[in-house]
């Protein structure tokens, strides 16, 4: 449909939300099974949402020669998206300092296409650093009435409650009796699917790990590491105990509806799953209802409106009436044309940083938007096992997802008050983690006749081939490992998105300007990086694995992926990048005097306009953000449900306050 | 096609019979013909490098490793890599080996260095063959998903080949050592 017909025809819409990503598409499904009209605006185009066009994207993704997470996807100049090894390529920000990076992908679906898929929930501490250990902010949640340092039952109660409908929608495979014993909000309960088994790997680990590590300065915290299987949203077999017997049925893949595949071990998660049984929202997409979600693509939304554009005698009340927005035909080109979409509530699901930069470009008056942006500080510990363990130290790297197990036990302790606990994975990909990872190893040893980080530099240069390589290799490649070793960055306002006239893209909206670096909380971010790697390095000796790294300080040639930071310990040095967990740049809070939006990610200014997402998180603790995200989304979805019902005034009082619990 | 390999082939001759190629590649890349042929790319990387180089100087990459693998094998133990085409004799095919390792390694044409090239661009200007630009890129789909790397990776190509639900809790299938004798020349 062409996009005019809003605009001639003055379709109004109940919700018209902006962009088609996992929060989006997850408001959109809600409030659509309510009865609502929805219109959604996505800047990408749909190319990869017919299984043809999936299928073509998988193809594409093999023929790369750089498998970065955004390969398998075409570019688009119309509504581009940031690269982590270009870091100036979209985002505008200053080369010679800490570098933001993290990736995100404007297409319809959006950037969990290419997520790895897995979904923790948060600790109840990371909702309340500020007060419990003196670090960032509080979420504005409501607490105790006796203890201010823990959540309300009913909080913890609404959590539990929007957690768990956000791991139905994702079909999340765990294990709830496990993950409590780290200490996980998980009371009874049974997760959709049956966790995803452990690797062979994580049984080797299992088997050395101690019942007690001394962790943080001189090991003076001693924690009980717990080695859980890691909560995913990929397909496992459905649990039949789930929701009392209920049971659970995984939606297909796109254009295949009884293609339900299980995981099969593709090991390409990041970028992308080729038989979808990794959640993506193509398939909350699949479950919409054709009269009720209008889903238009190629449409780039340039700003929030307050006013109307075709009534201009309409007066102005704060309230958004719609949104302006830019349809383009073909990618390549700069032509577009502008229109505009009225609706009763404005949902902005665009990412952090894209939404950020939307509240800005509306004028929307809050000091807060743009401020806090936050990640997941991202450090990775590489090993190699010895020989003579499992299969000549063959671990068989690249099988099965990217994470199956948590080494859990360090997020959430007293130790924050000093530096930031970590979240580590047991990473069963290898060095690096990239499907074109070991060509790295295969062109030093052809080119250069050694591994670097790992042998001595020959005097003179050699070239490796034939049968002499193949068994260099085979000795090499099959036992390498790393601990993904992910850190709180607490939020700082000195972390900015903002815009500037001078920065536009190919259709004239703004590219978002960064300022980002670790600043103040440096020292909690790389302490706490320090006491990870001393753990890392305790499970190496005890496994009598050998750690690898670089010796001497990197220098970052182009390609390859943007640092943060780095440091040196015990004689390597290790690079700090992001998780791409971009968060923090619209906050909630209490007021507009503290943050940008309310706890239902209403904005303080104007009560029509919700912006949806990680970007409204005030901390996101050592827990990747999408299900807490997705969580908060479907919270919004009733309280926008509730709006609705009082705007249309068709229910009674009571009802609708029940809604928006 | 039972044919014998000639000893010194034409550039048409390189060209018109796959033999030559996987002739050449088993020493380079340590597998035996069979393991070659089974990733199903011989026809392909053979088109890739005549297409990088010239079929001409393709078939004078072979008869550098039909003499070697020749004096190789007369040797006990036989050497498990062979001398390649030394830099001073000839940048041109030094470079263009070690693309053929790289291509059936992982899948990818990576080019030649920017002097190998150059030197290319000019014998070019005298006896043209004919060769494409000098760029790095996947062979095909197939190509990145038939690479030899996962062969002797413990695991399988990222995207494709899945080894099935929970496969990955087993240990691994053992990596099968190369061969020790001589090698395999194809007749
Ligand atoms: C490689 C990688 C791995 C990850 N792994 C995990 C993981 O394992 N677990 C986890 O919890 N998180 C993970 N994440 C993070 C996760 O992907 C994000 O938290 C999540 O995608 C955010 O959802 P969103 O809907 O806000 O944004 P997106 O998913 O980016 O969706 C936004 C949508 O809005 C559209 N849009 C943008 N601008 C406009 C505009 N102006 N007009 C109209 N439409 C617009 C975009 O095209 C897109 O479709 C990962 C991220 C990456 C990059
Ligand atoms: S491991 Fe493979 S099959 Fe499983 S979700 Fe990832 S890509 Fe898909």
């Amino acid at each position: 449909m062409t996009a005019d017909r809003y605009a001639h025809n003055r379709v109004r819409y109940h919700a018209v939300i902006v962009g088609g990503g996992i929060y989006g598409s997850l408001v959109a499904k809600r409030l659509s099974e309510n009865g609502w009209k929805v219109l959604i605006l996505e800047a990408g185009t749909g190319s990869v949402a017919t299984w043809e066009g999936y299928s073509a994207a998988v193809d594409d993704y093999r023929a790369a020669l750089h498998k970065s997470p955004n390969s398998p996807y075409l570019p688009n100049p119309a509504a581009p998206s940031p690269d982590n090894t270009d870091p100036s390529g979209y985002f505008v920000q200053q080369l010679d300092g800490p570098l933001y990076a993290s990736d995100y992908l404007r297409t319809l679906g959006g950037t969990t296409l290419h997520w790895e898929g897995v979904v923790p929930r948060m600790h109840e501490g990371d909702f309340l650093t500020q007060t419990r250990y003196g670090v960032g902010k509080n979420w504005p949640l409501k607490v105790h009435d006796k203890d201010p340092s823990a959540l309300s039952p009913t909080t913890l109660a609404m959590l539990h409650k929007y957690y768990s409908e956000a791991e139905f929608e994702l079909g999340v495979a765990g294990d709830a009796k496990a993950l409590g014993k780290s200490g996980v909000m998980v009371p009874k309960y049974t997760y959709p699917m049956k966790n995803i088994p452990q690797s062979y790997l994580d049984r080797k680990i299992a088997e050395v790990l101690p019942e007690k590590i001394g962790y943080g300065p001189h090991g003076t915290a001693s924690v009980e590491p717990n080695m859980v299987p890691a909560p995913q949203a990929r397909n496992s077999s459905p649990n039949p105990d789930y929701r009392k017997g209920e049971g659970f049925r995984p939606v297909g893949a796109i254009g295949i509806p009884n293609y339900g595949e299980r995981c099969q071990g593709n090991s390409s998660c990041i970028p992308i799953c080729p038989v979808q049984a990794k959640y993506t929202p193509l398939r909350t997409q699949s479950q919409f209802k054709d009269d009720l979600v209008t889903v238009a693509t190629r449409s780039v939304v340039s700003r929030v409106l307050f006013h109307d554009p075709l009534e201009k005698s309409r007066p102005r009340n704060g309230r958004a009436t719609g949104v302006e927005y830019k349809v383009y035909e073909d990618p390549r080109s700069r032509a577009f044309t502008t229109h505009y979409a009225e609706a009763d509530i404005v949902v902005l699901a665009a990412h952090a940083i894209e939404n950020a930069k939307l509240l800005l470009a509306s004028g929307v008056d809050n000091k807060h938007i743009g401020r806090n942006l936050m990640d997941h500080p991202l450090v990775y510990a590489k090993a190699l096992m010895p020989d003579t363990r499992g299969v000549g130290g063959n671990i068989g790297p690249h099988r099965g997802p990217p994470a199956t197990s948590f080494l859990d036990g360090f997020r959430d302790g007293a130790w924050r008050v000093g530096f930031s606990p970590f979240r580590a994975a047991v990473s069963n990909w290898g060095w690096g983690g990239m499907a074109d990872a070991f060509s790295h190893e295969v062109r030093a040893l052809v080119d250069e006749g050694y591994l670097p980080h790992v042998d001595e530099k020959p005097k003179a240069a050699k070239h490796l081939s034939g049968r002499a390589l193949r068994r260099k290799l085979a000795g090499h490649l099959p036992r390498q490992f790393q601990m993904e070793l992910l850190l709180e960055q607490p939020a700082n306002e000195n972390n900015t998105v903002t815009i500037s006239p001078d920065f536009r893209d190919n259709l004239g909206n703004f590219r978002p300007v960064i300022k980002y670096a670790f600043g103040s909380d440096s020292d909690y971010v790389v302490d706490g990086a320090r006491h990870a790697v001393a753990v890392a390095r305790e499970l190496f000796t005890r496994l009598g694995a050998k750690e690898y790294g670089s010796k001497v300080a990197p220098v970052r040639k182009p390609g390859d992926e943007a640092v943060i930071a780095r440091f040196e310990d015990g004689g390597f040095h290790y690079d700090i990048v992001g998780a791409r967990h971009g968060a923090g740049t619209h906050i909630m809070g209490l007021s507009a005097d503290d943050s940008v939006v309310d706890e239902f990610q209403r904005s303080h200014n104007h009560p029509n306009l919700y912006a949806v997402g990680c970007g409204s998180m005030p901390a996101i603790g050592t827990s990747n953000p999408t299900l807490t995200g997705a969580a908060m989304a479907l919270r919004s979805a009733d309280q926008i449900h509730s709006d609705l019902m009082d705007l249309h005034n068709t229910l009674s009082v009571t009802l609708f306050e029940k809604a928006g619990q | 096609m039972t044919a014998p390999l000639k000893p010194d082939p034409t550039g048409e001759q390189f060209a018109a019979d796959e033999r030559y190629f996987v002739d050449m590649s088993v020493p380079l890349t340590g597998f035996s013909p069979e393991d070659l042929y089974a990733t199903g790319m011989v026809e392909e990387y053979q088109r890739t490098l005549i297409a990088r180089i010239g079929a001409q100087r393709a078939a004078d990459l072979y008869r550098h490793y039909r003499k070697k693998k020749q004096e190789a094998n007369a040797k006990s133990p036989v050497p498990d890599e062979l001398p390649w085409p030394t830099a001073t004799d000839d940048p041109i095919l030094a470079d263009a080996a070690r693309a053929v390792v790289k291509m059936w390694y992982v899948g990818a044409w990576y080019g030649l260095s920017p002097a190998a090239e150059a030197k290319l661009r000019e014998a070019e200007k005298t006896k043209p063959q004919g060769v494409a630009p000098n760029e790095a890129f996947m062979v095909s789909p197939e190509a990145y998903l038939n690479g030899l790397v996962w062969k002797v990776s413990g695991g399988h190509p990222p995207g494709g080949k899945p080894p099935g639900y929970g496969s990955w809790q087993s240990p691994p299938v053992p990596i099968p050592a190369p061969a020790t004798g001589s090698y395999e020349e194809l007749s």
